[in-house]
């Protein structure tokens, strides 16, 4: 939402500036024209002004800036151009019409005034090559597009014909003019396939002289130059490329802004005209193909060490330390240096040492063409670490190269190095007495690896008796055996539970309906008693107490006696039931009085034995036997 | 404890009574287990084979003669008969590493892989247990714990006064008998149909027994498969990949 906002309020605050790097110039002078627009946000287009009346105009390019400023953002984009003065007079430069996002935007037209120039070319104060002063060629007056191939050209040329794989061929284009031509660099760059190709800075090939061809005066200038080195036997056919150049021509050529870098250099003179017409060129320059013929290198004389270095080469080879101890490090180093191809050669590589680690080397390369050669040098850093002490020697190593000037291969040997390895620092004296006994140091577990698969070994000892097949199963008898314990176990099991149930139950039974019983008997013996029937009555009253202690007490009736009442009671029911017990001892002796002795009872006699078996019972039925 | 005793001495009794009678030894002189180990150990494995071959042929059977006659076959090249050995010595000595090994090895470098897919990891569980033992131990265990479990029966019955004792040792003994029920129905069930181990070659396996019949696969010597049905000259085999068809009889044997 806020960027939103902020980008329209950038819109609205667009701003289109157009500036002039000089109001007034004389004809044949520079003028940088820039628009400048700022705060617009979404695409530029280039912006559409009419042709500028005497003027020749160059676009130099479109930059933009753009900043972020506490969350704001902000852009600059500036439209370049190079304006050179063609006539006299107030000239209008615009108006403009700037395209942004969709929009057309307008800027006002900028007014600038073209005097005369009234000074010569030497007038100009001559910036970079303030050397002897130059005599200009004879005026002449050309129609733009008759810049013949006569008033510049390019040469290029090779230092040799014939070279060996890895030996440099310099390639050197030479610019020769008449005119007053500024060099804009390759239009088309070299073919270079197959070499390995170092430039010149092109501040130290620049080399500005002047010559006299065919009666004509020319400035010649080396433009580039560069080193070929080979890397395939063969004849080889260069192109060169082609060269752009822009070209003024008016009555006086100025000779200086040729091989002036920067072409917007404030020149303006305050008296400063030409009464001549000038117009501005562009011109590409073609090259001609160059044949360059490269050998291989002799087989002869070739040593075991040539891994191919071209050029002429130093060796040298250093130790920081000559004294170390072991464990610490050292550095071994080897510096090649010398004319060739630095970048390419190959630095002999250190043995492999006895007592040493040798841990990946390092290289560097430094390469100077100052002095238009490729010169330079290789520093290869080994670290090497002692494993032991004594004294060691680093062996020499053997470098060898070509050298093409004499075709001939020259090898080089480092010098050897000698290193004192010293004992490291001992270790802390151990606290142990006995030396020695330093104890167990456990070894280092690994799985055993295993070698091959393989199958196991026949078997020398038959085993005195092996459980034979019998396959069991497949026989009937085990299965009705299994059956057999199983049947069995299961009645078995069936008749033990009904025994155990029919035991249990019967005494339960008993138990529960033992008051019921005795009960339902005492009824019996009085209707018994109303009847008179005197020795059913006691018969019945003796069934209903036996009976009833019988059942209460988990024993068989006969063996209910006075004497043996209360013999299978638990030891806490005695206390509560001894009342009861005494009652029915006597009860039971008046009973058997009552039945066997041959003395008439009366029928309130009969009645007080019917209360009293009923009370035995009530009472015996509060006493708690479980 | 008593009567305890006297259960384990009916089990057995019982199995005694079981085993009784075994192969009747005729011997028309065959060489030695020992003559037949020296020629093995000579790197004569033909010789050797043959020999133990030999010793089998006279009635002689052991675990460590069907070992060393598949070690002989296994060096002669021929997987099939090697296996066929092997797991012959497995039957009577499941446990047994050394022989384990072997297979493994031979396993290992028969063509047909014959993995059951999608089997369920308690079918996987329970079949690498019942390979660790014989039928008839299972049998026997099965029996023998049946045995314990009546013993205790009877304890109860006869002296009803003991009866926590024995009845703690049925409750100990149910889940016990019932596990080693469901090995031995397991194992019961692997080894009642019989199974063949394929020696040739190549085999192509028919939907027939008839060499007219539809090509079903193509197994490779050393497999092994389950009989479901015969015909005169032919199997119905099922592979553990339970593909099924018909092969010729010759190309395989029984183990």
């Amino acid at each position: 939402m806020v960027a939103a906002f902020s980008a329209t309020s950038a819109f609205a605050e667009v701003a289109i500036e157009t500036s002039v790097s000089h109001s007034r110039v004389a004809v044949g002078d520079r003028l940088a024209l820039d628009i400048i627009i700022t705060g617009a946000s979404g695409k530029i287009a280039k912006p559409v002004f009419p042709p500028i009346e005497g003027f020749s105009s160059y676009s130099q390019g479109h930059s933009q800036e753009i900043s972020i400023v506490n969350g704001r953002m902000s852009s600059r984009s500036i439209f370049s151009y190079v304006l050179i003065a063609n006539s006299e007079g107030r000239k209008t430069i615009g108006p403009f019409e700037i395209n942004i996002d969709g929009r057309t935007f307008k800027a006002a037209p900028i007014q600038v005034e073209v005097v005369h120039n009234g000074s010569s070319a030497q007038s100009y104060p001559s910036q970079a090559y303030s050397q002897a002063p130059v005599v200009a060629p004879p005026p002449r007056a050309l129609p733009g597009a008759g810049v013949s191939n006569r008033d510049i050209f390019v040469k290029t040329w090779l230092d040799k014909d014939e070279v060996y794989v890895n030996e440099p061929a310099m390639l050197t284009y030479t610019i020769y003019t008449r005119l007053s031509a500024t060099y804009k660099g390759f239009e088309k760059e070299p073919v270079t396939t197959g070499f390995w190709v170092e430039d010149f800075p092109p501040e130290k090939t620049v080399k500005r002289t002047e010559q006299i061809l065919d009666g004509s005066r020319y400035v010649v200038a080396d433009i580039r130059k560069m080193a070929l080195f080979p890397t395939q036997v063969g004849v080889f056919t260069l192109e060169p490329g082609t060269i752009a150049a822009t070209v003024e021509v008016r009555e006086q050529d100025n000779f200086d802004s040729f091989f002036s870098y920067n072409i917007f250099g404030r020149r303006s003179g305050p008296a400063y005209s030409s009464p001549v017409m000038t117009q501005v060129f562009s011109k590409v320059l073609p090259t001609d193909p160059l044949r360059l013929t490269v050998k291989a290198l002799p087989e002869a004389g070739k040593p075991a060490s040539f891994t191919g270095a071209v050029g002429g080469y130093q060796i040298q080879s250093s130790v920081d330390k000559t004294e170390v101890e072991e464990g610490s490090p050292v550095t071994y180093r080897v510096r090649i240096g010398g004319q060739g191809n630095i970048n390419t050669i190959q630095t002999p590589s250190l043995p492999k040492m006895e007592g040493f680690k040798i841990y990946d080397s390092s290289s560097s390369v430094n390469i100077s063409k100052n002095r238009l050669v490729v010169e330079g040098e290789k520093v290869t850093e080994t670290v090497l670490v002692p494993k032991k002490a004594g004294t060691y020697t680093i062996p020499a190593l053997e470098f060898a190269s070509f050298d093409p000037r004499s075709g001939n291969y020259k090898t080089l040997k480092t010098s050897p190095h000698t290193l004192v390895v010293k004992p490291g620092p001992e270790p802390e004296p151990e606290a142990s007495v006995t030396p020695g006994a330093a104890g167990i140091e456990p070894a280092e577990k690994a799985d055993i690896a295993v070698m091959g698969k393989d199958i196991r070994y026949i078997k020398s000892v038959e085993a005195e008796k092996a459980w034979p097949v019998r396959d069991l199963y497949k026989k009937p008898l085990y299965w009705a055996f299994n059956a057999g314990i199983i049947l069995l176990s299961f009645w078995l099991m069936f008749f033990t539970a009904k025994r155990e149930s029919v035991l249990s139950d019967l005494k339960g039974l008993r138990f529960r309906h033992s008051h019921k019983v005795a009960r339902r008997r005492l009824k019996t013996a009085a209707r018994f008693l109303k009847k008179d029937k005197k020795d059913e009555f006691y018969a019945e009253i003796s069934k209903a107490l036996s009976g009833y202690f019988a059942d209460k007490l988990g024993q068989p009736a006969y063996s209910v006696t006075p004497e043996t009442i209360g013999q299978g009671l638990p030891p806490q029911a005695m206390e509560t039931a001894s009342p009861a017990l005494t009652d029915a001892k006597a009860l039971f002796q008046e009973i058997d009085l009552g039945r066997f002795a041959r003395v008439e009872k009366s029928r309130e006699e009969m009645k007080k034995i019917y209360e009293m078996a009923d009370k035995v019972i009530t009472q015996f039925e509060k006493v708690k036997l479980k | 404890m008593k009567i305890a005793s006297s259960a384990f001495g009916l089990l057995a009794m019982t199995l005694c009574l079981l085993f009784v009678g075994g192969p009747a030894v005729v011997a028309e002189q065959p060489p030695s287990f020992a003559e037949a180990n020296a020629k093995y150990e000579a790197g004569d494995f033909k010789a050797a084979a043959g020999s133990y071959e030999a010793i089998l042929g006279s009635g002689k059977a052991s675990p460590e003669l069907y070992y060393n006659l598949g070690n002989a076959y296994f060096r002669l090249g021929q997987k099939g008969k090697a296996l066929l050995a092997y797991e012959r010595a497995l039957r009577i000595l499941p446990r047994d590493k050394d022989i384990q090994w072997n297979v493994t090895i031979l396993k290992s470098v028969l063509t047909d892989r014959l993995e059951a897919p999608g089997e369920n990891l308690l079918v996987f569980w329970l079949r690498q247990v019942v390979a660790l033992f014989t039928v008839d131990e299972l049998a026997a265990a099965t029996t023998a714990l049946l045995l314990l479990f009546f013993g205790m029966v009877l304890l109860t019955f006869l002296l009803p006064a003991l009866r926590l004792l024995p009845q703690f040792i049925q409750a100990l003994t149910i889940p016990v008998l019932v596990a080693v029920a469901i090995l031995f129905v397991f194992k019961w069930w692997d080894v009642k149909d019989p199974k063949v181990v394929i020696l040739e070659r190549e085999v192509l396996a028919r939907y027939g027994p008839s060499q007219r019949e539809t090509k079903s696969f193509l197994a490779h010597e050393g497999a092994e498969a389950k009989i479901l049905d015969e015909a005169k000259e032919w199997f119905y085999v099922v592979l553990p990949n339970r593909s099924t068809g018909w092969i010729p009889k010759k190309t395989c044997e029984v183990i």
